[in-house]
């Protein structure tokens, strides 16, 4: 360790000379460290799936030819017969559109969500009733904003029952894909020969890392310490960040600690003029839980600029 | 409505091109915490391999565990597992069990609605959104909008709001308490708050004096008695609401009940309940 070499260090260089002292001088060393990890524990219990029923009741659903069932009928019984087969914990709403006027502009009819009783709502279903025309697309954006502004809406399944006839306008496109970019899910079930729109045979769909995964990904960098390896010569401590670029170090055994949980302590030789690239996996949430790493020696970086300070 | 033939899932259809539209955006970019560039199993890098093949089995593990509440998060997992594990077959067949919208075109059968049985969990309720739908088809069903009903109480009890009728066409001052419970129970069925409705109804027969105008007063009675067997129907208490439904029937023997605003369920008990109280077999 430099402090406490100094004075042997002197007592050479006086011996040697100045000149002999500065071309003895041992190269440095090399420390770099990655770690990347597993998922951690999910802490607390998981919240339960919802539900969104969308109900279709405009009066272009209850035209039929004599005798026949109309898409209102069969709409009704569909979201009847769904949201009596839901489990009774789940929490569902039913949305229905074109059961209140004026024409084109009434909001939609939100009844719940009924949490413990979801087949209630069903009854609500089957009673609804056509009085104005309205917008699907006006509906599922709606919907869309409920959903992105509770939260959780990645645990939301919609599910929408329609002819896909509505008459009141609206980018129905834009509002599935907004429905679908918060993470739920969306299902059509179309009646009466309904076409989905060509746009939304292959919507835009949300990339990346889900929440679900982001609650159990540890992003803060894992920070780690060089100490004297036990039988070995004092070393001062030296601090650094996993992930960060390669750390000058003096050369020697030492031993580096990662604040990993448990701590991870390895023996390691730094070798002088060389960089020593500790890699380590961590899968605690692995079962059994599972712990690897890699020692690697390398030539030093070649650009010594890119060197990270020791802490 | 123009019945189908086979049960269809466009969804199934759907699917396929999402997961090629995947592979061929090549989106397998790494996510916060995962190294740089993303590991895959076939890393020529013992370590990066053996994280690929850890990272994939985990999160195997959580989209499996998230199918049936967060299809859509399963969705994203499934596709970066075919990122680290492009061997995986169980990835591609995840991807398309939970693509993110699926277009279902059920059958409309003519059949009386089966007992629907709970299923165990969302996904296996969504699962059998292909299922064909029974309709039962009343005679009086209506072509368009709905039809009025017969009788201005059981109107009152079920419509909607905007074509609710009016009940208070000799106003009575000992009637308006009455009136108003019988209004907020309307409200409170149609929000579905039935434990609540049922209590309005209750309380607004009570309120009811036995003494005025009778052809008022058994108005009131009917359209107490409807809502509290609408609630009772909805709650599951089926002998009190045939018993409601037939309180109602000996007030208003001419009572019937819409079909085009009133759920079937209503209507059949209400219909069980005019049987036996016409002496014919409920």
């Amino acid at each position: 360790m430099r402090p406490r070499a100094w004075p042997q260090t002197l007592a050479a260089c006086v011996s040697l000379g100045v000149a002999g002292c500065l071309a003895t001088s041992p190269p440095n060393a090399w420390l770099e460290v990655d770690v990347a990890r597993g998922l951690s524990p999910e802490a607390g219990a998981a919240a339960p799936a919802r539900v969104e029923v969308v109900l279709d009741v405009t009066p272009g659903m209850a035209v039929t030819a004599q005798g026949q069932r109309s898409n209102l009928d069969a709409a009704r019984a569909g979201a009847a017969q769904l949201l009596r087969r839901l489990p009774a914990d789940v929490p569902a709403t039913l949305v229905a559109f074109g059961a209140t006027g004026p024409e084109c502009q009434a909001p939609p009819l939100v009844l719940g969500p009924e949490s413990g009783r979801p087949a209630v709502l069903a009854l609500r279903a089957e009673g609804m009733a056509p009085v104005a025309e309205a917008s699907l697309a006006s509906t599922l954006d709606h919907v869309a904003t409920a959903i992105a502004a509770d939260g959780g809406a990645e645990r939301t399944r919609v599910v929408v029952f329609t002819d896909l006839a509505t008459q009141c306008g609206g980018d129905l496109c834009a509002a599935g894909e907004k429905l679908l970019a918060t993470g739920a899910t969306l299902d059509f079930v179309l009646l009466g020969g309904g076409q989905i729109p060509a746009c939304l045979r292959s919507p835009a769909l949300p990339s990346g890392l889900p929440s679900s995964v982001s609650r159990r990904t540890e992003v803060d960098p894992v920070p780690f310490r060089l100490l004297a390896a036990p039988a070995g010569p004092a070393r001062e401590p030296t601090a650094g960040v996993a992930g960060e670029r390669p750390m000058r170090v003096d050369p020697g055994p030492a031993m580096v600690e990662l604040a990993l949980t448990p701590p991870l302590e390895l023996p390691v030789v730094l070798s002088p003029g060389a960089l020593l690239h500790l890699r380590v996996i961590d899968f605690p949430d692995a079962s059994p839980p599972v712990r690897e790493w890699r020692l690697e020696t390398t030539a030093p970086p070649a650009d010594l600029s890119q060197a990270a300070a020791p802490r | 409505m123009r019945p189908r033939g086979p049960l269809l899932c466009i969804g199934l259809v759907l699917s396929s091109p999402a997961f090629a539209g995947y592979e061929a955006s090549a989106d397998c970019e790494p996510w916060p915490g995962e190294p740089s560039p993303l590991a895959t199993t076939s890393s020529s890098d013992p370590l990066a391999a053996r994280y690929a093949a850890l990272r994939a089995e985990e999160l195997v593990a959580l989209a499996h565990e998230l199918e049936a509440v967060a299809p859509g998060d399963a969705h994203r997992l499934w596709l970066h597992v075919a990122c680290l594990d492009p061997e995986r077959d169980d990835a591609k067949a995840g991807v398309e069990r939970t693509v993110p919208m699926r277009v279902h075109a059920p059958e409309v059968v003519r059949e009386p609605a089966q007992a629907t049985a709970e299923a165990p969990d969302v996904a296996s309720a969504f699962g059998q959104l292909d299922d064909p739908i029974p309709v039962v088809l009343a005679s009086t069903a209506p072509k368009t909008a709905p039809k009025p009903v017969t009788t201005s109480a059981a109107k009152a009890a079920l419509a909607q709001p905007a074509a609710k009728a009016p009940l208070h066409a000799a106003p009575n001052a000992l009637l308006l308490p009455a009136d108003g419970l019988l209004d907020e129970a309307e409200g409170l069925v149609r929000e579905a708050h039935f434990e609540e409705a049922l209590d309005k109804a209750t309380k607004a027969r009570e309120t009811l004096p036995r003494t005025g105008d009778q052809a008022a007063l058994r108005k009131r009675r009917t359209r107490a008695d409807v809502i509290a067997g609408t609630a009772q129907v909805a709650l599951g208490k089926d002998a009190d609401a045939r018993a409601s439904f037939e309180r109602a029937l000996q007030t208003d023997p001419r009572l019937r009940l819409d079909p085009a605003t009133t759920s079937p369920k209503v209507v059949r008990a209400f219909d069980a309940a005019r049987a036996a109280v016409s002496g014919g077999t409920p």
